[in-house]
């Protein structure tokens, strides 16, 4: 089924001493052995050593009848190797290429692997995505010193077909490209997609607006090139000195129902309350567990009264007030608090929360729809988040007399709420259309924190009523009047930390904040659990011209599976609950991450903003070795503020320190350089050891920088 | 046989429905289930309840009332489970009105929607699962209970704690049920329209539902033959050899049977007519033996296709 191998090359004629090809030659007219963008010997063993460009070898494939696959091995040793089978590259490695066989084929030297993971077969056309396997492989061209990958896609409905060049460019260990050239047939309407998963990578951007995670790439109708930019996450184990994990036994419920901690509830007396996402309410008193309620839909976050009295429990189309009035260790009164606002049944309109205030003022959030109902920008990126109308992507608080008041607006996917000893409250959202990255926001009355499609529910539209009860819910509106990006740019309230998606994380959850003392030298820090990383990371905040603003650090990963969950137990220990689903679900669990008392971790406390750089504060004393401005990294980059699908980081260079200097404790390393408002700054410190002997494992901070000093 | 015996009978037979047909379907085993959901083509606020025997309803937390009922098995929770979940439940069982597509309590005007309705959610019976729904419709606390009293026959009560003796109004569309019976201080004061006397502080109205209302019928489980044998079948009848209330189904065709037919013995070989008629007319040729409990007919609870798919089962058992 596949055509003849339009090429074949092998090392019979003995070493190639080849000659970089200039112009484009394509292998249907070359002999192997001309087959050359770069030149090699053979070392010892029959080793391939690329000495000038890219050398090209044939692997012989596993099953009959399918191609051989392509190694390409380069003088800058990167190697790579492409499967003309699936259309797909399956690895890249460094060190050795690889081994000619006395026998005759050649033995990839694939120690040091780094795995692709890009899809087999990954195009695909038109909206629903058609996919067919058995396209046309043109063969290998040489040209500008780079290995192109040539093929012909053809679609059956549409008759159309395109020419597809490929290459890989490798900038350095954890960063390459794909380009690609693509001539279509005719002109066409339809999207031409190419899937690959984000996960796997700590980013990965395409050009402009068409990032999408985890999904399709929709290339724009009669698009001629294409990037994918790969930047692969270090994603060593850490845990800093002091802390550890330990796995608490969880009840597995009778199917269909699962554990899946979505939300810890602590009461006076150390019973721990935990919803689940199939809606259930577990307890553990005494380490034994029970179920305390059922049947909720899709619980997410509960709270404890302060006197014991029931819990609240948030789900998807309500506040409910949960009690157990004959004290049988069962609910017995679900009591609606709260549902005066819209919940159209749509699968993403997520409800999370409550967190209350000392004054018992409580507070939930709502997530926009996926699908139906109004975007911000009609035309533009075709997946964008849409409201009903009527209260999505909202923070709303009802007060301890009973008024619900619409608090704050521009959520997107707010998984995370959270509240601090002041009673400040914290949200978290999930990176997507007009939401660059995932964030850490600190909420205020009034706030609009970014997602324009919740700002028509806002009084200067007078489309929703303050309430949406039985007597003022209001149909979904037939239309909506357009959304100036000019007007609600200004209004938008700048996220307090960027939490770098997928540097740190990809999908945040609660943010919980660690008490004074128990927690190590991190009291009052936010602790945010990603879904996708499996981690937990660690949020500096301090006020800055009035507002907050700070830096996220790596804290903890890996940790058992889609951690997501977190509270602070009344002893100071950090719960982490992990759902079964999720992109990258193992099976759910709770895990409990406790300090050893009189232990010193070796971190990065704080990065504090100076008026001419930044103060690290380490958490211990630096060894005696001396540190220059080389030693630091600083990288400065901006995010887009747009409809597409998250952003790459924009505007993005290093900037040079100009000097660095460490306190006479050795504890603070300062730093300066020119800095400028609303950038991010990646610090990163040299893996420094401490004077007790310990290393800088998570040597690096990422600090949103919205305001500079006044 | 009584309507009451029949419809113990029915549900005992649906009581063998406790065991699960699908590893996503929620199963109601001996306490009555209560799951908020979402149910396609209804309101996002639905409370479906699933009680032991194979009734159950949803109530509508936007409307505060029971709006639909279904027979069978309770929920597939599958909507829910898979991947993001949030694609809500689906009823296992034919959904069927119950006459109220509007905000049916009303005090004083039954021809005006109420100035204020609010859904309080729901006390549990710490016994047995039952949910009591609490709503307040222009400063009137109502209770709400909801039963069956029979094959397809549905039983409402309100209940006004500590109100004044004030009238109330319910709104129910007779045209959607068989029948409708009226408890004690309740009358038809219009088309539609119940009154309740001020003095009434216990409410109920029962409603006999039309079969397989089609305007609700949006997602009936095909079951197989052996999910058929299971819900329906099984309480009675083994599939082993085991005795049951009535005969095995092991090695039931070909079997020499002894009966009873219009009161006389009789002997006869098991086949498909004989296999038919039992499932349709029970009572026409008991085997000698099992006259004892007498069993109900699946004629109007399987179709004719179940009944087909069924006995190609039984005829499987060896």
């Amino acid at each position: 089924m596949y055509p003849p191998l339009l090429f074949s090359f092998s090392h019979r004629s003995g070493p190639w001493l080849g000659i970089l090809l200039a112009g484009v030659l394509t292998l249907s007219s070359l002999s192997a052995a001309d087959f050359q963008v770069g030149s090699f010997e053979l070392g010892e063993g029959n080793e391939v050593v690329v000495t000038k460009g890219s050398v090209v070898r044939e692997v012989q494939p596993s099953e009959p009848g399918k191609l051989p696959c392509i190694a390409v091995g380069s003088a800058d040793g990167f190697h790579y190797l492409y499967d003309p089978n699936q259309f797909a590259m399956q690895a890249i490695w460094t060190g050795r290429f690889g081994q000619e066989h006395t026998a005759g084929g050649f033995v990839p030297g694939m120690t040091n692997l780094k795995s692709f993971s890009l899809r087999a077969n990954p195009w695909t056309f038109g909206e629903k995505p058609r996919r067919k396997l058995d396209h046309e492989w043109l063969g290998l061209e040489g040209r500008d010193g780079r290995v192109w990958f040539r093929y012909r896609l053809s679609d059956e409905k549409t008759g159309l077909f395109w020419e597809v060049e490929e290459t890989l460019e490798t900038v350095d260990e954890n960063q390459q490209r794909l380009l690609f050239g693509i001539k279509a047939s005719g002109h066409t309407e339809e999207h031409l997609n190419y899937w690959v998963r984000q996960t796997d990578f700590r980013r990965l951007s395409t050009d402009g607006q068409q990032n999408q995670r985890d999904t399709l790439k929709n290339l724009y109708p009669n698009q001629k090139s294409f990037t994918i930019a790969f930047y692969r996450r270090k994603e060593s184990p850490t845990l800093p000195h002091g802390f550890s994990v330990r796995e608490l036994a969880v009840p597995v419920p009778a199917m269909p129902f699962r554990f899946e901690p979505t939300g810890f509830g602590f009461a006076q007396d150390g019973t721990v309350y935990v919803t689940t996402r199939t809606g259930g309410v577990w307890r553990r008193k005494n380490e034994q567990w029970s179920l305390f309620a059922e049947g909720l839909h899709e619980a997410n976050g509960i709270q404890v009264t302060p006197d014991g009295e029931g819990v609240y429990a948030m789900q998807k189309p309500e506040l409910t007030f949960l009690r157990d009035t004959d004290h049988d260790g069962i609910a017995d009164v679900y009591q609606t608090v709260e549902d005066r606002f819209r919940f159209s049944g749509q699968y993403h309109e997520f409800a999370y929360g409550p967190r209350m205030n000392s004054r018992g003022d409580l507070f939930f959030t709502t997530g926009l729809s996926a699908g139906g109902h109004f975007s911000a920008a009609p035309g533009g990126y075709p997946n964008q988040m849409t409201s009903s109308l009527g209260y999505r992507g909202w923070v709303m608080k009802k007060d301890s007399a009973g008024n619900l008041t619409p608090f704050a607006s521009g959520l997107r996917s707010p998984a995370g709420i959270g509240m601090n000893a002041k009673d400040e409250l914290f949200v978290t959202d999930n990176q997507g259309d007009w939401v660059a990255s995932s964030y850490l926001a600190h909420v205020e009355e009034g706030d609009f924190l970014g997602h324009p499609a919740s700002l028509w529910d806002r009084p200067e539209f007078g489309l929703t009523p303050r309430l949406l009860d039985y007597k003022t819910n209001m149909p979904i509106p037939k239309e909506v009047p357009p959304l100036d990006p000019k007007q609600f740019t200004k209004l938008r309230k700048l996220p307090a930390v960027w939490l770098a998606h997928g540097d740190l994380t990809n999908s945040p959850g609660h943010p919980s904040f660690a008490p004074k003392s128990g927690f190590g030298p991190f009291g009052g820090q936010a602790f945010i659990a990603d879904l996708c990383h499996r981690s937990v990371v660690r949020v500096f905040l301090e006020k800055v011209g009035g507002r907050y603003q700070g830096a996220v650090f790596p804290f903890l990963r890996p940790l058992k599976s889609a951690s997501y969950s977190t509270a602070f137990d009344g002893e100071g220990n950090l719960w982490v609950g992990s759902v079964g689903r999720g992109w990258t679900a193992g099976d759910p669990a709770i895990e409990l991450i406790h300090f050893e008392p009189g232990a010193v971790p070796f971190e990065i406390q704080r990065m504090e903003l100076t008026r001419s750089g930044f103060d690290v504060v380490l958490t211990q004393p630096i060894d005696s070795r001396t540190l220059s401005a080389r030693d630091i990294s600083v990288t400065e980059y901006q995010y887009n503020y747009w409809d597409g699908y998250g952003s790459e980081p924009i505007h993005e260079k290093n900037v040079p320190v100009d000097e660095v200097t460490v306190s006479a404790d050795r504890t603070v390393v300062s730093l300066r350089f020119p800095q400028k408002a609303e950038f991010i700054y990646q610090v990163q410190l040299p893996v420094l050891n401490s004077r007790s002997g310990l290393p800088l494992e998570n040597n690096y901070g990422i600090y949103t920088l919205n305001r500079l000093l006044p | 046989m009584t309507l009451s015996q029949m419809s113990s009978a029915l549900l005992l037979l649906l009581g063998g429905m406790a065991s699960a047909q699908k590893e996503t379907d929620i199963v109601v085993r001996d306490k009555t289930v209560v799951q908020r959901c979402a149910l396609a083509g209804a309101s996002s606020r639905m409370v479906a309840v699933g009680v032991p025997g194979g009734f159950n309803y949803a109530f509508d937390g936007q409307r505060c009332a029971p709006v639909e009922a279904w027979f069978g098995g309770f929920l597939d929770f599958n909507g829910e489970t898979n991947g993001r979940g949030g694609n809500g439940c689906k009823p296992l069982g034919a959904r069927r009105s119950l006459g109220i597509d509007t905000v049916p309590f009303r005090l004083r005007d039954p021809d005006a929607l109420p100035n204020s309705v609010r859904f309080h959610g729901y006390r549990r019976n710490a016994q047995t699962g039952e949910p009591t729904f609490l709503f307040e419709v222009d400063g009137l606390q109502v209770e709400q209970q909801v039963r069956s009293s029979g094959p397809d026959c549905v039983t409402m009560e309100l209940v006004f704690p500590g109100s004044e003796p004030i009238e109330k109004f319910y709104r129910i569309n007779p045209s959607e049920h068989v029948l409708v019976e009226l408890g004690e201080g309740i009358r038809w004061s219009g088309p539609g329209i119940l009154q309740i006397a001020g003095s009434v502080q216990k409410a109920q109205v029962k409603v006999q539902l039309k079969a397989g209302n089609k305007a609700f019928v949006r997602e009936v489980v095909e079951f197989s033959g052996a999910e058929l044998y299971r819900n329906f079948c099984s309480a009675c009848h083994s599939a082993d050899g085991t005795k049951l209330i009535g005969p095995t189904f092991k090695g039931l065709w070909g079997r020499e049977e002894a009966v009873t037919r219009n009161g006389k013995p009789e002997s006869l070989t098991v086949d498909d007519a004989y296999v038919r008629q039992s499932i349709l007319e029970p009572q026409a040729a008991i085997v000698q033996g099992y006259e004892q409990v007498p069993m109900a007919s699946f004629s109007g609870v399987l179709t004719k296709d179940q009944v087909e798919r069924l006995m190609a089962y039984l005829k499987g058992l060896e």
